[in-house]
């Protein structure tokens, strides 16, 4: 599959990965600024408590866009994803309404001093101001949510905390590990993860990713193939024996997408990509699917999760079509 | 640093000079057939295109051909490919150039953006404003986007960093505000003659149980370290310190139950008891700490004292502490360079110059920076005449002035954080922990995240006191210190001979501790 982004930094091929956008027509609607993970949590994300989750085992790179394309950060460490998941910070139901109703009139007075300079500047800063304010608008979304949820009570998630600060193949577990909790509880349906893979590649001593995609010999790169496809596969197996309320296990509801944004160097084309999960039937095993080339297109993949999700949607990007090998 | 060289000088000839020589063979080869003088498909012709990517369209043009490239779209399939090596090369080439000529393109022609402050700028303007030096990866990064960490448009808020700032101002108040004892970090070596002749006679007890039989080592050479060590414990004053030799490196690894000091960056207080004997007149021996800051240890020649500094250390991240003894040698002796060197077996000469080094004690000063920080907060005491909530709106006020590089907080918002502290204390929390909410909403309100300058638009004139924050952030990446703000608020910095001497003096006032 290849996504029709321009490769914006050669080294940060996911960047763009979930969005597929072009760099050079990022307006004019054709070319989607958002990534297909935030369009699925809108959607999808109304019946839970929280929207999407957005993971990545390095804290600079988020590969979430929002909707005018601006990179949405997240969690790190499993910890703190596990202390917003379940943590209610020991607090009565009125102490949490006031608190949040506290913390509107903090975002109503910081937009009021954020208005006081606004008159003064220039334009270009009016639009860095406008990422401000809609951040803002977004702290106030989630202060909605939250206010609607206040009175429902947190699930147990039946695991203790992990520890601060893991890192490599134990980072990647405990955030496996929680992210199946966190759609076992229904805390939410959509979940981004950009897993630690620098760090897994020291853990098995062969240098450096960068180095690794230049090498031309393949043996290392297949050690660390190996190593993820056993992580990868420890996700299935939990998917696979987590039971739902009505017996069917999660792997039958939920759908997976798992790949990488570079498939040699700095090419971004043919990625390989593993979907599965079966989408409560909207998705079939089909082995090994190589597309045809009109149709070869990342956003194409996309487009067919989104709609097997339940999203009415035709288009996502430069998509041209649905790929039928996988949808049931 | 050797490495790096190495790294230079294999890539700058394969890279820079050849982009040209190795490009054009390349698009005559592969695409002129389809985008040259006779065919233009897709109205492109790549025979004349320049390879100067100092000019912004020429380079555009490049970055399209790299992202066909890589996409795998050009050639296309039915033309004849070029080969996987040839093809890897052209690839690298071409980004690497392009990468460099991004950078060189990025911020060219704009104005000046406003700004959040950096990840580096955020650190010393907390330090600055609390007294707590936030942990450099307890902290956000940032996404660089340019050679600079400060271009505006890489810089983006979200609702999540929002979130973060109002975090990390509790975690550092909390720490700044706590009353309760710090823990002091402290690691000492009593008797660094025990130390060191223990794992000397060890050592050399090692060798001789082997038969002077070594994997990596030859047998004679076992020997002569053999030798080596028996000669360094007969040495005389050896029983009364560690002997270090000119050059040479005692090493400690500061440790304190579970805590070590990996990648630590905070004030110490370093104690070293010892005495330096068997110089020449003039020579001068100085104590490297950790790579970093020399101690004079004059005071030490034939004379057994401690000394004692306070500095401020960055630890590496293996935690290690090297001490390194260095005479500065009044006559250079030609020729012959007596270095100390690990790996060959030289005999130890008694009568060189040495550290016989006693103890070493290094604490932390964080009892000392958890009080400054409370005054940092506090700025003045409480007068009998005020009552409480004039005297916290007061301190709030304060703070905001300063949080907000010397402009002050509107009426309405002081307001609201004061009825914020009123409540809290209602609810029956302490005044400290009280004023804690008010103070960490401001740390991570706009006007301290955003660096703005409200003059920029109508002229190109910045205000004094907007020239002071730049000037600040420039030098230092943290806010003005009061002698700036002085300047600014009396007119006086916009005056070019001031400015100019302020840069100096400011460079000599402000050591240099804001690194990061």
């Amino acid at each position: 599959l290849t996504p029709l982004h321009n490769n914006h930094s050669a080294h940060n091929t996911l960047g763009y990965y979930l969005t597929c956008v072009d760099k050079k027509k990022p307006k004019g609607g054709t070319y989607d600024l958002v990534s297909c993970d935030q369009l699925a949590a809108e959607k999808l994300g109304g019946k839970t408590r929280y929207s999407s989750l957005e993971i990545s085992g390095e804290s600079k790179n988020f590969m979430s866009r929002d909707k005018s394309g601006k990179p949405i950060p997240g969690f790190t460490d499993p910890l703190a994803i596990y202390n917003k998941l379940f943590s209610n910070g020991k607090v009565s139901l009125e102490e949490r309404r006031q608190m949040i109703r506290r913390e509107r009139s903090i975002m109503d007075a910081f937009r009021d001093q954020s208005r006081s300079f606004e008159r003064k500047i220039s334009k270009t800063d009016k639009e860095k101001l406008d990422e401000y304010f809609t951040s803002i608008r977004h702290i106030e979304k989630n202060l909605t949510k939250a206010e609607t949820w206040a009175d429902v009570p947190r699930p147990k998630p039946g695991v203790p905390a992990p520890k601060k600060g893991l890192q490599g193949t134990e980072q990647i577990k405990a955030t496996y590990d929680l992210m199946i909790i966190a759609m076992q509880t229904d805390m939410t349906r959509v979940i981004s993860y950009q897993q630690p893979i620098e760090r897994i590649i020291r853990e098995l001593k062969l240098g450096s990713g960068h180095q690794l995609s230049h090498s031309q010999k393949s043996g290392k790169a297949a050690t660390r193939d190996v190593a993820l496809s056993q992580l990868l596969s420890y996700l299935l197996d939990k998917l696979k024996s987590t039971k739902e309320y009505d017996g069917s296990s999660l792997f039958d509801n939920i759908i997976l997408s798992y790949g990488s944004g570079v498939c040699w160097q700095h090419s971004i084309s043919d990625l390989p990509v593993i979907v599965t999960g079966r989408g409560k039937g909207k998705i079939k095993a089909a082995g090994y699917v190589e597309l045809d080339e009109k149709k070869n297109r990342l956003s194409n993949l996309w487009l067919t999760i989104l709609q097997s999700a339940g999203l009415e949607i035709d288009k996502f990007s430069h998509s041209n079509g649905l790929i039928e090998e996988i949808r049931a | 640093m050797k490495y790096l060289l190495i790294f230079y000088l294999l890539t700058w000839p394969a890279f820079s000079g050849t982009f040209a020589q190795k490009m054009k063979p390349f698009i005559d080869k592969h695409c002129v057939s389809c985008h040259g003088e006779k065919k233009q498909e897709g109205k492109l012709r790549l025979d004349s295109l320049s390879t100067d990517l100092t000019d912004l369209d020429t380079a555009e043009q490049w970055q399209d051909i790299l992202d066909e490239l890589n996409a795998a779209a050009m050639p296309p399939e039915d033309e004849a490919q070029p080969s996987k090596e040839h093809f890897t090369e052209i690839l690298e080439l071409l980004t690497y150039n392009l990468t460099k000529a991004k950078k060189m393109h990025y911020g060219k022609k704009r104005e000046i953006v406003m700004r959040r402050l950096n990840k580096r700028e955020y650190i010393n303007t907390m330090y600055e404003l609390t007294g707590i030096r936030l942990k450099d990866t307890a902290v956000m990064g940032d996404r660089s986007t340019a050679e600079f960490d400060n271009h505006g448009e890489g810089l983006y808020v979200s609702s999540f960093l929002l979130a973060e700032y109002r975090k990390y101002a509790y975690q550092a108040l909390d720490k700044a505000l706590s009353k309760e004892p710090v823990k002091v970090f402290t690691y000492e070596i009593n008797d660094f003659a025990k130390e060191k002749n223990d794992a000397v006679r060890k050592e050399a007890a090692e060798i001789k149980k082997n038969d002077f039989k070594s994997k990596r080592k030859k047998v004679k050479h076992q020997k002569l370290l053999h030798a080596r060590l028996l000669s360094y414990l007969a040495q005389p004053d050896s029983d009364k310190g560690f002997l270090v030799e000119d050059g040479q490196e005692a090493k400690v690894k500061p440790r304190n139950g579970r805590t070590t000091l990996k990648g630590v960056k905070a004030k110490f207080k370093i104690s070293v008891n010892g005495r330096v004997k068997n110089l020449e007149v003039g020579d001068k021996p100085y104590l490297i700490i950790s790579k970093q800051r020399y101690i004079d240890l004059s005071e030490l020649i034939n004379n057994q004292k401690e000394i004692s500094i306070d500095v401020y250390l960055k630890f590496s991240h293996t935690g290690d502490f090297p001490l390194t003894f260095h005479v500065e040698k009044a006559k250079k002796i030609k020729g012959k360079n007596h270095k100390y060197n690990k790996y060959s077996v030289e005999p130890i000469d008694p009568n060189a110059p040495k550290l016989v080094f006693n103890s070493v004690k290094i604490v932390s000063l964080e009892k000392n920076v958890i009080e400054d920080a409370f005054k940092k907060v506090f700025t003045v005491s409480k007068r009998s005449s005020e009552t409480d909530a004039q005297y916290t709106e007061k301190i709030i006020k304060n703070f905001a002035f300063k949080a907000y590089r010397g402009r002050p907080i509107s009426d309405r918002f002081l307001k609201i954080l004061t009825d914020l502290y009123k409540n809290n204390v209602s609810n029956g929390r302490s005044q400290i922990d009280a004023i804690k909410e008010p103070l960490a909403i401001i740390l991570s309100s706009p006007k301290f995240i955003y660096l703005t300058e409200n003059s920029t638009t109508n002229s190109k004139f910045v205000s004094d006191l907007e020239l002071a924050v730049r000037l600040s952030y420039f030098l230092w990446s943290s806010p003005p210190d009061q002698e700036l703000y002085n300047l600014a608020y009396s007119g006086k910095l916009s005056s070019k001979q001031t400015l100019r001497s302020q840069v100096y003096s400011t460079i000599k006032r402000r050591t240099v501790s804001c690194n990061g």
